[in-house]
C-alpha cells in the first residue's frame, strides 16, 4: 500500500521549491526612477534628432523648477531625448559586461545601476557589501580580482587600496571639483555627504548649538551626546581633524568627549532615531539619514530632530564624497569608464539628489530643496584624498580610549 | 567504500582548516609584535566583559531550554504544537536586527517608556544599554539552541528507563533529575556550547546595546584595514574558546561510552500530568514567548507601519530572488551539514579518538570565529587555490558549512550516542550491507537528531550576513542582506517586511519537523 503520509515531508519540500522557482521567474518590479521615461522613447525618434536638440537650449531655465513637482516631469523628458539618441548609437557596439564592487547599499544604487544597464546594454554584476569589508576583500584578491569598478561609501576605503587603482582619464576628472577627487587622479567623488549635528528640537534650540566641535566639550552637554566611533564616516572626520587641528588637539577633543559621557552607537541611524526620541540631544552623523525619518513620520514636525551645520566651520563641517574608481586589473576598462562617466553625469546626479538627498558634485544640478545648499556650509579647505589614513585615526581613537585596542 | 570515506573525510578536514591557513598567514607574526597590547587593561577588560556575558547567557539560556523541553516533551502540556513552533522562532531574528528592535522597545525612550509615560509616570526606566540589555537580548535569542538540543535528546531517551525508575519508587522529578538528565547530558552541553560560542562571536546585538566584547576589537581592526591585527585578535578569540570547546568534547566522549539504549517508542510515552500547575506552566511559557517572539514581532509591524507607502509597494521592493536564494541556500547547507556530520560520526566513532578530538575542536572553532573572518579566509583560499569556484554557490555553501557544522553535529552526535550500535551490528550480522543499514536502520533511528541538526543549520544560514555578503555570487541577495541593507539606510518598512518573510520561511520547516513526529505516532498506532 502506498502510504502518502510517509512522503509528506518530501512532497512539501517539492512544493516549497517549485513555489520559489515559480517566484524567481516572475518579473521583478523595479523601483521607479524619475528619469525612467527614457525607455519609452520609440526608436524612430532618432530621425528627429535635429528638432529635439534645439529644444535643449530651454533646459537650463526649466530646471530651476523643483524637480518634485509632477507636472514638470514631462519637460525633463525632453532633456533626456538627447541622451537617448547617444545611447541608442552605443548599443550597436558589443556591450559586454562589468563587475562592480559596491560599498553602497543596493537600495541606494540598485535603481541607477539598472538604468545604466538598460541605457548601455552592458551587463552589470554587482557585489554589495560594506566599503571596508570590500576593501579587505580586494586586498586579498590582489591581481586576480574579478572587479572592474569599486564604488565606496567614503574615501578611506578607496584610499586603502589606492595601489590597485588605474588612473582615470581627464574627461572623467575634469567636471569634478578639485577637493572631491583624488590628487593622483585615481578616483572621483560621485556625491557629497555633509557631517552635521543632529539635535532634538524639543530640548535644544539651534542658537544654543556650538560654533565648532570644540564647543561640545562644554559641561552643559554632559551626558546628552552620542557618536559612532566605529563608523567609517566618523573616522574620516577624525582624519580631517588630524589634518586641520593636529594629532594632539584631536586626541584632547576625543578625550574630553569621553569625559563628557558621550553615548556610543554602532552607526548613524540609531543616533538619528535616538535624537528624535530625545534619548540624546545631539548626535554626530551624516546629513541624509534624517530625511527618511522625517518623511516617514508624516506631516508636520512629528519627528523631533533636525540637522545643524556648524556655523564656525572646521572639521565638523566636512563634506565627504562617495568615491568611484577603476581597478588597474580590470578587463573591461572601456565599460568601466562608461560607468564612471555615467555616475558623474546629470542623470545619475539628479537621481542621487532626488532619492538620497546627497549633494551633487557637477555644475548645473540643483541641490534638493530640503537640504542646506553647499554654498552655506563652511567647508574646511581640505582635499579629500588627504583623508585616506583611516588606520591612523583608528589608532588615535584607540589611544584616546574611544575604541578597544 | 572504506577508501572513499577516508578520502571524503580528508577533504572535510582540509575544508575546516581553511580559516586557520588564513589566521596563521596573517596573524601569527602580528601577535608577537603586539604582545604588550595583550596585557593592557583595555584588552583584559574586554576579555572579562566577554566572559561574563558568555557565562551568564549560557547559564540562563540552558536553564530556560531545560524547562521548556521538559514542559513540551514530558508533560501533558496543552497547545503543545503551537508552543513548539513559537519557542523556536526567536532563532531566526538576526542579532543585529534583534538589537535594534530591542532598543525600540526597551530603550530609554522606547515603547515601554512611552507607555509608562502615558500612564502618568515621569521618571526614567532602567537603562538597558550595557550588560543587562545584552544579557536579556542574547538569552532571548539563544535559548532555542538549548531547547532544540534538549528536546532532541529527550526524544531519543529510552522511556523504559523512566518506567523502571518509577516502579522502583522515584517520583517524576527525581526520575527526571537522576535518570533522564544524566542521559541527555550530551544534549545539555551541546546546546550550552553553541550558546557560549554564539555569544562569543556575536557582534550585532552587543554593539547595538553598547556592551563592548572581544569581537568589537576584531571588527575595529577590520574597519581600519588592519588585516594582520584582525587576524591576531581572532587567534586570541580562538584561544579564549579552547576551554569551552575542550569541556564540551570531553563531555560528549564520556557520554558516548554509556550503555546502548533502545530508541523510545513514541506511541507509549507516559506524560507527566501537570494538573493544577497547567496554568502556571502556560503562563511561564507565555512570558518567554512574549519577550522573545511577540514583542519583536509587534516591533516589526511598527517598523512596517512607519512608511507612507502601501503594503503592496513595500512588498514590491523585495526581490523574489532573495526569497528563493534564502530557501535554496539554507536547505543545501542544512543537507550538506547533516551528511558531513553523519560521515564523520559513523567513520570516526570511538576507534579514532584523537582524530575525532581534533575534528570536533576544529569544527567548533568555525562557530567561534566571527563570520567575517571565515568569509575573508575563504576569499584568500579560493582566490589562490580554487579560483574557478570563487564567487559561486559552491564557495558560499562551503563557507556556511564551516561556520555552522557544529550546530548540526551536536544534536546528531547526541542521537547516535544514545542509540549506540546494537541495532546496526544486528543489521550487519543479518547480512545487510553498510549502505542498506545506513538507509534502513541508522538514519531512521537518528531521525530526531538529524531533523534538529538540519533545522539549526537552516535557520542560522537563513539569517547569516557577513559570509553571504562577501562569498556570494555577484548580483546575489538573501532576505538577510535585504534586512541589513534597508535597516542601515533607514528604510524601516522594507526591513520589517523582509524580517516577516524570514520568519515565515523558518516556520515552514519547523512546523514540518514537529508534524512529522505526529505522523509517525499515528502510523505506529495504526499498525497495532
Amino acid at each position: 500500500m502506498f502510504n502518502y503520509k510517509k512522503y509528506y515531508l518530501f512532497f512539501s519540500m517539492v512544493l516549497l521549491l517549485s513555489f520559489s522557482f515559480a517566484c524567481s521567474e516572475a518579473q521583478e518590479i523595479i523601483k521607479e526612477v524619475p528619469v525612467e521615461v527614457i525607455k519609452e522613447v520609440p526608436v524612430e525618434v532618432v530621425k528627429e534628432v535635429q528638432v529635439e536638440v534645439e529644444k535643449v537650449v530651454e533646459v537650463d531655465k526649466i530646471k530651476e523648477v523643483p524637480v518634485e513637482v509632477i507636472k514638470e516631469v514631462e519637460v525633463i523628458k525632453e532633456v533626456q531625448v538627447e541622451k537617448v539618441v547617444k545611447e541608442v548609437l552605443e548599443i550597436e557596439k558589443p556591450a559586454g559586461k562589468l563587475v562592480v564592487y559596491s560599498g553602497r547599499k543596493e537600495s541606494l544604487v540598485g535603481p541607477i545601476i539598472e538604468q545604466f544597464q538598460s541605457m548601455t546594454g552592458i551587463e552589470v554584476e554587482v557585489n554589495y557589501g560594506t566599503s571596508t569589508e570590500i576593501a579587505s576583500q580586494l586586498m586579498l584578491e590582489g591581481d586576480k580580482s574579478p572587479a572592474d569598478v569599486f564604488y565606496a561609501q567614503d574615501p578611506g576605503a578607496v584610499g586603502s587600496v589606492v595601489d590597485m587603482l588605474a588612473p582615470l582619464s581627464v574627461d572623467i576628472l575634469e567636471p569634478i571639483p578639485d577637493w572631491a577627487k583624488s590628487d593622483q587622479g585615481k578616483w572621483v567623488g560621485v556625491t557629497g555627504r555633509a557631517r552635521v549635528l543632529v539635535y532634538n528640537t524639543d530640548n535644544v534650540s539651534p542658537d544654543d548649538l556650538p560654533l565648532t566641535l570644540n564647543g561640545l566639550c562644554d559641561e552643559k552637554w554632559k551626558g546628552r551626546m552620542g557618536w559612532a566611533p566605529t563608523n567609517s564616516s566618523f573616522q574620516t572626520m577624525v582624519t580631517g581633524m588630524r589634518q586641520i587641528w593636529g594629532e594632539e588637539k584631536t586626541k584632547e577633543w576625543i578625550e574630553c568627549m569621553i569625559a563628557n559621557e558621550v553615548a556610543v552607537y554602532p552607526k548613524n541611524t540609531p543616533q538619528v532615531e535616538a535624537a528624535g526620541k530625545s534619548e540624546i540631544d545631539i548626535g554626530l552623523v551624516n546629513h541624509y539619514y534624517l530625511y527618511k525619518f522625517v518623511l516617514d513620520a508624516g506631516e508636520g514636525d512629528q519627528f523631533k530632530a533636525r540637522n545643524h551645520h556648524l556655523l564656525g566651520g572646521g572639521p565638523g563641517s566636512l563634506v565627504m564624497v562617495s568615491p568611484v574608481a577603476i581597478l588597474s586589473t580590470s578587463e573591461n576598462k572601456s565599460n568601466a569608464e562608461q560607468f564612471v562617466t555615467f555616475m558623474t553625469s546629470k542623470i545619475a546626479q539628479n537621481y542621487f539628489v532626488n532619492n538620497i538627498r546627497e549633494y551633487p558634485l557637477i555644475e548645473g544640478v540643483k541641490t534638493h530643496p530640503l537640504i542646506t545648499p553647499m554654498g552655506d556650509i563652511k567647508q574646511p579647505d581640505i582635499n579629500l584624498s588627504e583623508l585616506a589614513d583611516i588606520e591612523g585615526s583608528a589608532k588615535l581613537l584607540q589611544e584616546a580610549g574611544a575604541l578597544p585596542k | 567504500m572504506f577508501a572513499i570515506n577516508r578520502i571524503l573525510i580528508f577533504f572535510i578536514f582540509i575544508l575546516f582548516c581553511v580559516p586557520f591557513i588564513f589566521l596563521f598567514e596573517f596573524g601569527v607574526t602580528e601577535i608577537f609584535n603586539s604582545i604588550e597590547n595583550l596585557f593592557s587593561i583595555n584588552y583584559l577588560n574586554l576579555i572579562t566583559n566577554t566572559l561574563i556575558l558568555v557565562v551568564s547567557v549560557t547559564v540562563t539560556s540552558s536553564i530556560i531550554g531545560l524547562f521548556l523541553s521538559w514542559a513540551t516533551e514530558m508533560c501533558d502540556l496543552k497547545y503543545k504544537k503551537i508552543w513548539r513552533i513559537l519557542l523556536i522562532i526567536p532563532l531566526v531574528i538576526p542579532s543585529y536586527f534583534a538589537g535594534y528592535i530591542f532598543i525600540l522597545f526597551y530603550g530609554p525612550k522606547g515603547e515601554i517608556f512611552d507607555f509608562i509615560n502615558s500612564l502618568g509616570f515621569t521618571g526614567n526606566i532602567p537603562n538597558i544599554y550595557g550588560f543587562w540589555g545584552a544579557w536579556v537580548c542574547l538569552s532571548s535569542l539563544c535559548y532555542p539552541y538549548a531547547y532544540l538540543n534538549l528536546s532532541a535528546g529527550l526524544k531519543s531517551v529510552d522511556r523504559k528507563l523512566e518506567d523502571a525508575s518509577r516502579v522502583l519508587g522515584y517520583n517524576h522529578f527525581k526520575t527526571f533529575y537522576k535518570i533522564i538528565l544524566p542521559n541527555i547530558k550530551t544534549s545539555f552541553f551541546a546546546g550550552g556550547v553553541l550558546i557560549a560560542l554564539y555569544t562569543l562571536s556575536d557582534f550585532g546585538a552587543v554593539s547595538a546595546l553598547q556592551y563592548n566584547t572581544f569581537t568589537l576589537a576584531i571588527y575595529t581592526k577590520f574597519r581600519s584595514f588592519d588585516l594582520n591585527g584582525a587576524a591576531a585578535s581572532s587567534i586570541i578569540l580562538v584561544l579564549i574558546s579552547i576551554p569551552i570547546i575542550y569541556y564540551a568534547i570531553n563531555m560528549s566522549i564520556i557520554n558516548s561510552s554509556r550503555i546502548s539504549q533502545r530508541p523510545s517508542n513514541l506511541s507509549n510515552i507516559k506524560l507527566f500530568d501537570l494538573k493544577k500547575y497547567q496554568p502556571l506552566v502556560q503562563f511561564i511559557l507565555f512570558i518567554i514567548v512574549l519577550i522573545s517572539f511577540i514583542i519583536p514581532f509587534i516591533m516589526i509591524f511598527t517598523l512596517i507601519s512607519r512608511t507612507n507607502l502601501g503594503i503592496y509597494e513595500t512588498f514590491s521592493v523585495i526581490k523574489y530572488s532573495s526569497i528563493y536564494n534564502t530557501i535554496i541556500g539554507s536547505s543545501l547547507t542544512g543537507i550538506l551539514c547533516v551528511i558531513i556530520s553523519l560521515l564523520v560520526i559513523l567513520n570516526l566513532s570511538k576507534k579514532n579518538t584523537i582524530l575525532r578530538y581534533f575534528f570536533e575542536s576544529v569544527m567548533h572553532f568555525g562557530f567561534t570565529l566571527p563570520g567575517i573572518v571565515i568569509a575573508l579566509s575563504f576569499v584568500y583560499f579560493s582566490i589562490n587555490y580554487m579560483f574557478p569556484i570563487y564567487q559561486t554557490w559552491v564557495i558560499l555553501i562551503l563557507g556556511y558549512t564551516v561556520l555552522f557544522l557544529s550546530t548540526a553535529y551536536g544534536p546528531i552526535v547526541t542521537s547516535v550516542n544514545l542509540i549506540g550500535d546494537r541495532y546496526i551490528n544486528a543489521s550487519k550480522s543479518l547480512g545487510k550491507g553498510p549502505i542498506n543499514t545506513l538507509i534502513n536502520i541508522s538514519i531512521p533511528l537518528y531521525r530526531p537528531g538529524i531533523i534538529k541538526g538540519f533545522l539549526n543549520v537552516f535557520i542560522l544560514t537563513a539569517k547569516e550576513l557577513p559570509v553571504t555578503l562577501i562569498l556570494a555570487p555577484l548580483n546575489f541577495n538573501t532576505l538577510s542582506t535585504v534586512i541589513w541593507d534597508n535597516l542601515e539606510e533607514a528604510n524601516f518598512s522594507t526591513a520589517g517586511v523582509a524580517g516577516l518573510l524570514l520568519i515565515i520561511i523558518i516556520i515552514i520547516p519547523t512546523y514540518l519537523s514537529i508534524h512529522i513526529d505526529d505522523i509517525k505516532i499515528k502510523f505506529i498506532n495504526r499498525k497495532k
